[in-house]
């Protein structure tokens, strides 16, 4: 085990770092993981889902190209050395996947949280809704709830 | 850019860069030259490198490397600077935007309040 995953004390997934780069009401939260990111780990299906984001504001003319690009970089900057292979998880996530009828990319979040004995802290509210009655439920945390 | 010029960037020995040049693979990666770098501090890292029989260049560029940490001041920093350059948006756009990234779904999008 790595320094690094002894510090892991969060999971996190692009619902704490799109607000990194577009104002709301969750970025003076979720700013706080950017600076405490040596506490911070995430799958590598992160990249994906904050790259489709970010290409949502772009489609929609909320966000220009060169910044949604620029933001992209900085996240893999900011992320570099805080990434796990999903490859590493899959089995794992395909299992919590059946049990929480969750796609098995989702729960690639869920493995790592559970791997890391990390919470997983997100505004995803999908994410809420599949853990609730179940035995995930302590695993998840709500952005909202740092506020 | 000609050949030439490629030659004086790269730096490579010229039959070389010929060479690269020709089959187009023209890829520059970054080079950094550091002044005033103590004799010993060479030392440290060309004894360290024989050690595990690699170059000096592939010590200092794994040391650097690996050092390549950005501060969590100077990520909050450029992070706001790109914020700037966005609109404020509400929670029902960011909510519609996440799920589509992430999900696929939709977005179904909501004047800013």
């Amino acid at each position: 085990m790595s320094s690094n995953d002894q510090q892991t004390r969060f999971v996190i997934d692009a619902s704490v770092v799109v607000p990194w780069y577009l104002d709301q009401s969750l970025t003076p939260i979720s700013l706080l993981f950017l600076q405490r990111l040596e506490h911070c780990q995430a799958p590598g299906i992160i990249s994906a889902h904050v790259s489709q984001v970010l290409w949502s504001y772009c489609q929609e003319d909320l966000l220009s190209g060169a910044v949604g690009t620029a933001a992209l970089r900085h996240f893999r900057r900011a992320m570099n050395h805080k990434i796990t292979p999903s490859e590493e998880l899959a089995d794992r996530a395909l299992e919590i996947s059946l049990d929480l009828r969750l796609s098995p990319p989702l729960c690639l979040y869920f493995a790592l949280a559970e791997r890391q004995e990390a919470d997983l802290v997100t505004a995803f509210q999908p994410f809420h809704e599949a853990v609730r009655g179940t035995a995930y439920a302590g695993m998840v945390t709500d952005l909202r709830s740092f506020l | 850019m000609d050949v030439e010029r490629f030659y004086k960037k790269t730096r490579l020995r010229r039959a070389a860069a010929a060479s690269v040049y020709r089959r187009g693979l023209l890829i520059l990666m970054g080079q950094v030259l550091i002044r005033n770098l103590d004799d010993d501090v060479i030392e440290t890292y060309r004894l360290r490198a024989k050690r595990k029989r690699h170059s000096l260049e592939q010590e200092l560029r794994t040391v650097l490397s690996e050092h390549a940490i950005p501060s969590g001041s100077d990520l909050e920093a450029e992070a706001e600077s790109l914020r700037g350059q966005g609109p404020m948006v509400n929670d029902a756009l960011a909510n519609a935007m996440l799920d589509a990234g992430i999900s696929g779904g939709s977005v179904a999008l909501q004047s800013e309040g």
